[in-house]
């Protein structure tokens, strides 16, 4: 069994995550899969839309198992500042 | 199999565990049909269940917040239903999804009269 890993934090790998969403992929992503989940492997830019949540992880994590992915739905999030993106942790309860 | 109902909120009693079985836990957990996921957990319930993190997630809240999940990917039993499927790590409740729903391909029903619902 492999266990993926990351060299990031949580907040580095969601804030390179995002950039990578906002930067390269949400014009043309909206327009043609508005609604469904994107995860992006932050280090290749590589990313992997599905109708599904699950769909979009499945294939992320068959091509690269060892790693640790960003995620969203598309269209979701808008564009804020930088400061604002992931600055929240909420899996701590903070 | 049923669950219960407690103050007009659905319970159904699940077993949750990540790499191996032998760390499966049981849980009552709400179902949420706000929520389009497979399950939510707070971190100290995931802790000792052996999950394996797969990804970040981020999350637009009702309030127009963002936030950001951790996912890992876990196995849910219930009854004779076993479902590998994303596992968000969030604060609050243990909260039952849609796609829990949807995966295991059953019908629900609601008897308030005996505050309990069965799954045929």
């Amino acid at each position: 069994m492999t266990i993926p890993s990351t060299q990031y934090t949580i907040e580095q790998l969601a804030r390179l995550g995002n950039e990578i969403y906002f930067n390269e992929l949400s014009d043309k992503l909206e327009k043609d899969h508005y609604g469904e989940y994107v995860v992006i492997e932050v280090d290749s830019h590589k990313y992997f839309i599905g109708k599904t949540f699950k769909e979009a992880l499945d294939k992320a994590i068959a091509k690269f198992p060892d790693k640790i992915f960003h995620s969203l739905r598309i269209g979701d999030i808008k564009k804020f500042s930088k400061s604002s993106l992931s600055n929240h942790v909420w899996f701590l309860g903070a | 199999m049923c669950g219960f109902l407690v103050h007009n909120r659905v319970y159904l009693p699940i077993e949750v565990f990540g790499f191996s079985e032998k760390l499966r836990r049981t849980f009552n957990a709400q179902i949420d049909t706000g929520f389009d996921g497979y399950l939510t957990l707070p971190l100290t319930e995931a802790f000792p269940l052996g999950l394996i993190l797969h990804t970040t997630q981020q999350i637009t809240l009702a309030d127009g917040s963002n936030v950001t999940d951790l996912v890992c990917y876990g196995t849910i039993l219930f009854n004779h239903h076993k479902v590998m499927c994303p596992i968000n790590i969030s604060p609050g409740n243990i909260l039952l999804g849609m796609s829990f729903l949807r995966d295991i391909k059953s019908e629900f029903n609601i008897d308030f009269k005996n505050n309990r619902f069965c799954f045929k």
